[in-house]
């Protein structure tokens, strides 16, 4: 048939013409978990810096990290990223168990201290956020009664008061499983039973918990990040952050993490983006940024605005030991949040 | 009435087996090869993550919430919808020409769009407010359906109803007459709405929970494990129930179009004669104001106020409006573009694959349309990681084209493909044999048979096939996250300015998408004075 070949070359010309932008030998590729608006600025200043054009692929929150953790499993026949760069440390693990990751010196994040880097150098931790209680001081005007412990959140006096992303994704599930491997599996089930009898709100994710509580009507005080609290602090709400549990545990404090994908393109690249990503020069950057985040390295220079890490009392957790943990109470945690 | 099947006109069956051939390595292949790989987790044969399918309490209950969700939008998408269509199309209602196009204009929105506006103005919560949420972002295909059915059936067969048995029997006889129709939208409807576990999960923040069998589904992926292993073959099977009650749905929305093919157009129709709605007028016309006013005006304000900062304890201003546009304009010029152009793309891919698809399934190959529905059966996730196999695979050629715009088309282009198979292949079907068969009495050869006969007579629905294809592109959120050339769309865009708090920028944004996604319905409207709301 005579129009057959009209068809075909319409689909090989639309094919064509889409496929012609294919990435150049230099390129180096970067998969990012974390905010793309700023991310992209330090992305742009390594291009500019380095004359390395970065191709970034970056996800979304509201995905649950399905992309780019599902995207790196999938590849690793044929990898393409060379750089994964994490807003979290525990799907990172899983992929460090996975294989997908290449160990690595990591020169960038010398002043860092071990303890936020992968023992077998799969990835390292730089530019942290910490669980906070965000609390909108009109609601509760008293400082003295205002809740300064997660356990706040399950405490009678605050029945209906609080909430919570629900913990089933994103740093809510790392705190969570944070908490079953410091305080053991009664003490988590003591809390998770205590947040249903209590009243906590929850909420779809961290941003949610944001909202809610700096709206006029709803929840006093919630459990969420300080990018997030920032947020709130931004747009002008009356808002204060607490760091919980300062004469106890601890307040939890997620890292971000980069790590190099194993057999990528273009690993040369790849590493020196990123050493600049963990270095304490971006550090610095992305505490200046609107999700200030807390620098890891010592000695780093701290915005104001931000809480240094030596300025309040960090819990300790052993984050392989929580990735395991998380894999083995999912399935309960989605029983009793509904999902 | 002309229903015969013209048998006469042979498409290019080469075309057509090289396009078959395609879509089914594109979309089909892929998909079975991951449906087999669930049975061979960590390298043998297992059940296991088969026998995990339902096995909780808790799916259970969601697998049912999807059930009811899904049929209580559908109803309110077919009120809403298929209420104005008949409005529109059967009575004298002031404005009908235009308010039918508008009952079209919900697409243009997300449905997470129009449901985060909802939640501005309102605290109401629950399952009435998700399936009324979803009911009018989706009440489009009912409309237009519906539409087109009233518009096929023959005005003298109604009038002699009227006469011979009564007004009551005269509008049975125009219900069964375009009960296919009906069917049709309804269960589009229903397949778009359980797909969706956007909206049911945001109204679920307000502790009524409502959780659907597609949060669920979509939460297995977010942490697959590798390729092979139990974990990503239990993300596999967990999709079954859904894509069976899709299927099902979809199955069942097939027989109903091809019953619908007895009405057909034929030169001497005479339309449907209008009834005067009276004091009804008023009343008639607020209703058919409900669905332009909940699908399209309510985001429009809403994305508008935050554009001008009404998320923020600042208050709104028209300086940050403008701030907020030019933000939008000076740096995200080039995604909005990039993602006008994958959309087109798509919408055209769409119209070339479906037309020899549609042609050959209208004539004597209907299995194909069972066929081309499994893309839009199975969850956006599952393709997305489907087509990740594919594209992936260093041993192919296909492999360069992977992180191309080319991925992104072929994805969108297979994912709403059955749309457009759907669409022409009824079209086709409506075709009167008598202008081929004039035609081929004067001596024309196929070739211009198909280009003076068949292809001005399916352009208008293959203009509307393009245009559905390029909306549904710019609200599909799940491939473009997956796909690696999703990167700049500004759906995933959109979706991670919000979250990170963005919603000055993110309103300004979500508006200019909506423009963007009225373009080719503007440009239509423009070129031949039409908005061609039923030629679905």
């Amino acid at each position: 048939m005579r129009r057959g070949p009209l068809v075909l070359l319409g689909t090989v010309t639309l094919f064509l013409g889409t496929a012609c932008s294919h990435k150049a030998e230099s390129d180096v590729v970067l998969y990012c978990a974390t905010d793309q608006h700023t991310a992209e600025k330090i992305v742009r200043l390594f291009e500019k810096e380095t004359g390395i054009p970065v191709k970034a692929r970056y996800d979304t929150e509201a995905n649950k990290t399905v992309g780019l953790v599902t995207a790196l499993m999938e590849e690793a026949k044929n990898p393409r990223a060379d750089v994964f760069w994490n807003n979290e440390i525990i799907h990172t693990i899983r992929l460090g168990k996975a294989g997908i990751l290449k160990p690595y010196d990591w020169p960038g994040a010398k002043g860092i201290e071990a303890r936020w880097k992968d023992p077998k150098g799969r990835f390292a931790g730089f530019a942290a956020r910490a669980r906070v209680l965000i609390v909108n001081t009109e609601k509760l005007p008293d400082p003295k009664a205002r809740p300064k412990s997660i356990w706040d959140l399950i405490d009678p006096r605050f029945k209906g008061k609080g909430v919570m992303a629900r913990p089933l994704t994103g740093t809510t599930l790392t705190h969570v499983a944070a908490l079953f491997q410091t305080l053991g599996e009664k003490e988590a089930r003591r809390f998770l039973d205590g947040l249903k009898k209590n009243e906590v709100a929850l909420a779809k994710s961290n941003g949610a918990v944001m909202r809610m509580v700096s709206a006029k009507e709803g929840p006093a005080f919630g459990l969420t990040d300080t990018d997030d609290f920032n947020v709130a602090l931004r747009k002008g709400f009356p808002v204060i952050a607490v760091y919980p549990d300062q004469e106890g545990m601890g307040t939890f404090v997620i890292p971000n993490t980069v790590a190099l994908i194993k057999g990528s393109p273009n690993p040369k690249n790849g590493k020196k983006l990123a050493d600049f990503l963990c270095s304490a020069r971006v550090e610095a950057l992305l505490a200046r940024s609107g999700s200030a985040q807390i620098p890891l390295h010592k000695g780093a220079e701290v915005p104001k605005e931000v809480r240094p890490l030596s300025s309040f009392k960090a819990a300790t957790w052993d984050f392989a030991k929580a990735a395991e943990i998380m894999d083995k109470i999912l399935p309960e945690l989605r029983e009793r949040f509904g999902i | 009435m002309g229903g015969k099947v013209i048998q006469s006109a042979r498409p290019g069956s080469k075309t057509f087996w090289l396009v078959l051939l395609v879509f089914v390595l594109l979309a089909i292949l892929p998909l079975l090869y991951l449906f087999f790989g669930s049975f061979f987790p960590e390298g043998s044969f297992s059940l296991e993550a088969w026998r995990k399918i339902l096995a909780t309490e808790t799916e259970r209950v969601q697998l049912l919430h999807s059930a009811i969700l899904g049929g209580l939008a559908t109803l309110f998408a077919l009120l809403l919808g298929g209420g104005t269509a008949w409005l529109t199309e059967r009575t004298d209602l002031p404005m009908a020409r235009a308010l039918g196009p508008m009952a079209l204009l919900p697409l243009l929105f997300p449905p997470i769009v129009v449901a985060m506006s909802f939640a501005d103005l309102s605290t109401a919560t629950g399952l009435p407010v998700v399936a009324l949420l979803l009911g009018v972002s989706h009440a489009p295909f009912a409309a237009a359906l519906t539409a087109r059915g009233l518009r096929s059936i023959d005005g003298r067969l109604y009038e002699s109803t009227l006469l011979a048995r009564g007004r009551l029997r005269a509008e049975l006889f125009l219900l069964r007459q375009c009960l296919a129709d009906i069917l049709a939208g309804a269960l589009l409807v229903l397949v778009f709405v359980l797909s969706n576990h956007g909206v049911p999960e945001f109204f679920s923040v307000k502790k009524k929970s409502w959780f659907v069998y597609s949060e669920a589904v979509f939460l297995r992926w977010s942490a697959p494990g590798k390729p092979g292993s139990l974990r990503a073959a239990e993300a596999v099977a967990s999709s079954a129930p859904l894509l069976l009650l899709i299927g099902l749905a979809l199955l069942i929305c097939l027989r109903a179009r091809r019953k619908g093919t007895l009405v057909t157009v034929a030169s001497d129709f005479r339309p449907l004669p209008l009834r005067a709605l009276g004091r009804g007028k008023l009343p008639a016309l607020l209703f058919a104001l409900i669905l332009p006013l909940l699908g399209i005006v309510m985001p429009l304000w809403r994305m508008l106020l935050w554009s001008a900062g009404s998320t923020a304890n600042h208050g709104t201003s028209m300086q940050t409006a403008i701030e907020s546009f030019r933000r939008v304009v000076t740096e995200l010029s080039g995604d909005l573009g990039y993602t006008l152009g994958m959309a087109a793309l798509a919408g055209g891919l769409v119209v070339l694959v479906a037309l020899p698809l549609a042609w050959e399934a209208a004539r004597r190959k209907p299995w194909i349309e069972a066929l081309s529905l499994i893309p839009l059966a199975v969850p956006g996730v599952l393709l997305g990681v489907a087509l990740v196999r594919l594209w992936n695979d260093p041993h192919l050629p296909l492999a360069r084209l992977y992180d191309t715009p080319a991925l992104l088309v072929a994805g969108y282009g297979t994912r709403f493909l059955p749309l457009g198979v759907l669409a022409l292949a009824n079209a086709a079907r409506r075709l009167p044999a008598s202008f081929d068969e004039a035609a081929r009495l004067s001596g024309r050869g196929p070739v211009l048979r198909w280009l003076k006969i068949q292809g001005p007579l399916l352009l208008p629905t293959a203009v509307s096939v393009f245009i559905l294809g390029y909306i549904l592109s710019l609200r599909e959120l799940d491939l473009a996250v997956i796909l690696p050339p999703g990167n700049d769309m500004v759906p995933r865009r959109l979706a991670n300015i919000v979250h990170f708090g963005n919603e000055d920028v993110g309103g300004a944004l979500a508006v200019l998408l909506a423009l963007g996604a009225a373009l080719p319905i503007l440009m239509r409207i423009l070129l031949t004075g039409k908005a061609g709301r039923a030629d679905l």
